[in-house]
């Protein structure tokens, strides 16, 4: 019975896994022959094709996080803890290339690697909540505190997103304000505001997909925690029964 | 190359690698279980329900999986 539904799972998780890497693959297709190339400011502007989906993601994942710490401190059980753990890892990553590829297109654009813009420091700071989550985790000590300190933090950082979405309107930025879902509609061509979508989906499902796997590694790490503390316990038994 | 055209080959670059980079450390931690499931199967696993408990564990690492 569980081997049928770790199969069953097992199919649709390479099955999500190869819808992911089609959808990923015309989404390349589309970013460099299909899309027209920017009158402004050329090649670089391809860049925002992988930036936005990557930030979305990002983003997407702090609100994940914070939706796991919540169901964790409210409901103590460790589904919601191995949720925010798989997402906190992703969103990681999401932010590290948020802040990479920006910097790459920031460089020949603004002229600039980096600048204290409001939007970019923002971003920064939640990559520092999430490198700060991963830090409590290590060294909070217990599983418990560590996932409820952990929680706090997570939710933290969800805070800091809708004030990085905000900050080009709070705030005299460098960073251009929306140009896709604005009042007059996208401010841009058809075929790029296309191809963005087709980027922001198959972004979207690979962390779907990203966050599946990790799941399931969460899920078995704890399983097998259990069954180590579990043969330690019965064999410090033995041993003691041996010893009487 | 054209510079413009360098950062927008190494912004995709350094994405992928790093894409890349997850994914085999998704895949190295996955191996990590499966040794950890193997090596508890082998020790002397005490009751019934523990070992179906391992054999649970074991479907779940399937490689089809992750």
């Amino acid at each position: 019975m569980v081997q049928r539904r770790g199969s069953a799972m097992g199919r649709v998780s390479a099955g999500l896994g190869v819808v992911t890497a089609i959808v990923m693959a015309a989404a390349l297709y589309m970013m460099f022959i299909y899309a027209p190339t920017d009158a402004v400011q050329g090649q670089p502007q391809r860049i925002f094709y992988i930036h936005v989906p990557i930030a979305t993601i990002a983003f997407l994942s702090s609100f994940v996080l914070a939706v796991g710490g919540i169901g964790y401190l409210v409901r103590r059980s460790q589904r919601w803890d191995r949720l925010a753990r798989a997402s906190a890892e992703i969103g990681l990553i999401f932010t590290t290339l948020v802040l990479l590829t920006g910097s790459l297109w920031g460089r020949p654009i603004w002229g600039t690697w980096w600048t204290w813009d409001a939007r970019l420091t923002t971003t920064l700071i939640l990559w520092f909540i999430y490198l700060g989550y991963f830090m409590l985790r290590a060294y909070a000590g217990d599983a418990d505190r560590a996932a409820r300190y952990s929680a706090v933090l997570g939710i933290i950082g969800a805070i800091d997103v809708p004030i990085i979405y905000l900050s080009v309107d709070w705030w005299r930025t460098l960073h251009p304000g929306p140009v896709l879902f604005t009042s007059g509609g996208p401010a841009m061509p058809g075929s790029m505001f296309v191809t963005f979508m087709v980027s922001l989906l198959a972004f979207t499902l690979l962390y779907v997909w990203l966050m599946y796997q990790k799941y399931m590694i969460e899920s078995v790490k704890d399983r097998v925690a259990e069954r180590q503390f579990q043969l330690a316990e019965r064999q410090a038994e033995i041993r003691e029964g041996m010893a009487l | 190359m054209d510079r413009n055209l360098l950062y927008l080959f190494v912004a995709f670059f350094v994405s992928w690698l790093v894409m890349g980079g997850y994914l085999w450390s998704l895949s190295r931690q996955v191996q990590n279980l499966r040794d950890e499931v193997e090596a508890l199967e082998s020790a002397d696993v005490p009751t019934a329900t523990q070992a179906g408990a391992v054999g649970e564990t074991r479907a779940q690492t399937d490689p089809g999986q992750a």
